[in-house]
């Protein structure tokens, strides 16, 4: 994909003429396509494999399977939601990674043989910019520079958005990303996949100070992450507190999230002083927790923050589209040989 | 009738392009792990080729399994895409049969895929290339005393097939999916083609972690 560009995107323009795009995003256990036309979504289809919630993670193979059985149902939705018929699509956005192999592959394919089939053409998009940009969807007005905590099962990373292209790594964690963490807490606490809701709902009314569980790099200068020694504290906390009714459930709950919030928002807190600047977005599944929403806001009082809906939060194919849209727009597309990269790093 | 044919179940990518019932030209080679980037470029040089054009074909042949779960997806959703921008029906082809289809013996034969570790894919023909058998998975030590008698047309398991005297290797080809779409077309065109699965088969196990 080419990279290098001499004029400087515009996000967010609308210069009259129509440019339909076609998203399409199946890089774990979300099948999801999206039209997207001069920066507005028109219609965005999630469907999320819940057949994976009894097994307390995603399956990939089973992932696949099901991406590709729906994406032809899910995309042809997403047409008749915008009233698009599929020869005005002008150009196809696709998830090409990071993610899960197999998953990536039936959404790519898939797109590759409609863009080919419509002689139309295709960009692969990276998910995590395309979460990063999911901010521009919640807010046209947002500007460069910014502070985007991008945090969700796969990741958890700091980076310092100066433009579009131009991303810089703050700082990410060293094992577990905060929602592997919940994920895995709730496993231990006996709580279904995905564990975010799960352990927030079980926690609301749960007493967030009752256990003190260990906030890793808290006291640190440095912006980096580390989730793994949390999973294993509440691991041993559960098992010396088997035979004793004393803490409720709700109360662990609330104080395990609260640990891993602690940490997100020292850390937020820091990047946004260090890299001086005015305003910061959080994206990713994690960003969907409204105890982080609550303490990032009285935290970061001074600087403009900025949640997207919860719909742009988890994954979906509206940022990929509207990522898409951009880029096609300024005349980039990818080579119709480009392939899937389930480690695709963004910087 | 016109028909566009993709075999990605295996190492061997493939795809070809019949017009009026004959082959005008096909794109193949054996590419382990590379199937989803080149089947888009095999099928641009076919197009370039022959001069094909997907408002005139009457359908989408596709290898549907039993065979590499990834290969199967890669082939059939790119055939999914392909199909959907021109509302064109796929027609979904049985990968063992269409490489029994390739075979003139006057006995009947079993067809072997190798699948991991000690699976293999496998059915039976008769001569006059009847299924004898549904498509199927077994451990080596169950399927032996079956084939042990009889011809075998397989694809990598040569490791197992070391002392059978009657073993033939063979390759899939997108050639074979297109001919047998062709004589099946009434029988397995599926004109709404969204909800088709590939026949996987073999089940996987899903182990669940407890860390």
């Amino acid at each position: 994909m080419a990279r290098s560009f001499t004029t400087k995107f515009r996000v967010g323009c609308n210069k009259g003429y129509k440019l339909i795009v076609l998203g399409v995003e199946t890089s774990c256990d979300e099948t999801a396509a999206s039209i997207c036309s001069n920066s507005k979504i028109l219609s965005t289809i999630v469907s999320s494999q819940i057949i994976h919630s009894k097994f307390g993670g995603v399956v990939p193979e089973l992932a696949s399977r099901e991406h590709e059985l729906l994406l032809n149902t899910i995309v042809q939705q997403a047409l008749e939601e915008a009233s698009i018929d599929k020869k005005e699509i002008e150009g196809i956005a696709v998830t090409r990674g990071p993610g899960l192999a197999g998953a990536l592959l039936a959404g790519v394919c898939f797109a590759k043989g409609l863009a080919h089939g419509l002689k139309k053409p295709i960009i692969g998009i990276n998910h995590l910019e395309a979460h990063i940009f999911a901010n521009f969807l919640a807010d046209p007005n947002l500007k460069f520079p910014f502070v985007c905590l991008l945090v969700s099962g796969g990741h958890t990373q700091l980076w310092l958005v100066k433009e579009m292209n131009n991303y810089t790594l703050m700082g990410t964690s060293r094992d577990d990303a905060a929602g592997e963490a919940f994920d895995k807490g709730a496993r231990i606490l006996g709580l279904r996949y995905p564990g975010g809701p799960e352990i927030e709902k079980l926690g609301m009314n749960g007493n967030p100070q009752a256990v003190d569980f260990p906030r890793a790099f808290i006291k640190n200068d440095n912006l980096e992450f580390s989730f793994s020694g949390l999973k294993t504290a509440l691991l041993y906390f559960m098992d010396s507190k088997k035979n004793k009714k004393d803490i409720l459930l709700e109360d662990i709950a609330a104080s395990y999230q609260q640990a891993i919030i602690d940490v997100l928002v020292i850390k937020l807190h820091q990047a946004v002083i260090e890299a001086n600047v005015n305003s910061c977005v959080i994206a990713g599944g994690v960003a969907a927790n409204i105890a982080l929403r609550i303490a990032v806001e009285s935290k970061l009082s001074t600087t403009r923050v900025l949640f997207p809906d919860l719909s742009l939060c988890t994954d979906n194919a509206a940022m990929v589209a509207f990522l898409g849209e951009l880029y096609l727009r300024n005349g980039v597309s990818s080579a119709m040989e480009f392939d899937i990269d389930p480690n695709l790093k963004l910087a | 009738m016109n028909i566009l044919a993709i075999e990605t179940a295996t190492e061997v990518c493939g795809i070809a392009y019949y017009e009026n019932d004959s082959i005008k030209g096909i794109e193949e080679k054996i590419i382990p792990r590379q199937h989803a980037a080149s089947l888009p470029l095999f099928y641009k040089a076919l197009q370039e080729k022959t001069g094909l054009l997907l408002n005139t074909l009457d359908g989408i042949a596709v290898s549907m399994g039993p065979g590499s779960f990834t290969g199967l997806r890669i082939g059939l959703s790119y055939a999914k895409g392909l199909a959907f921008s021109h509302d064109l029906p796929i027609i979904p082809v049985p990968t063992l049969q269409a490489i029994a289809s390739d075979v003139h013996l006057d006995d009947e034969f079993h067809v072997l895929v190798f699948s991991h570790r000690d699976m293999i894919y496998h059915q039976k023909f008769s001569a006059d290339l009847q299924q004898k058998s549904n498509a199927a998975v077994s451990k080596w030590s169950d399927l032996k005393p079956l084939i042990e008698n009889s011809a075998c047309f397989h694809i990598k398991c040569d490791t197992f097939l070391e002392d059978h005297d009657r073993a033939h290797k063979v390759q899939p080809s997108a050639k074979n999916i297109g001919s047998l779409a062709l004589t099946y077309y009434a029988d397995w065109v599926e004109e709404k083609p969204y909800a088709l699965v590939p026949n996987y088969i073999a089940p996987f196990e899903i182990k669940i972690p407890n860390d």
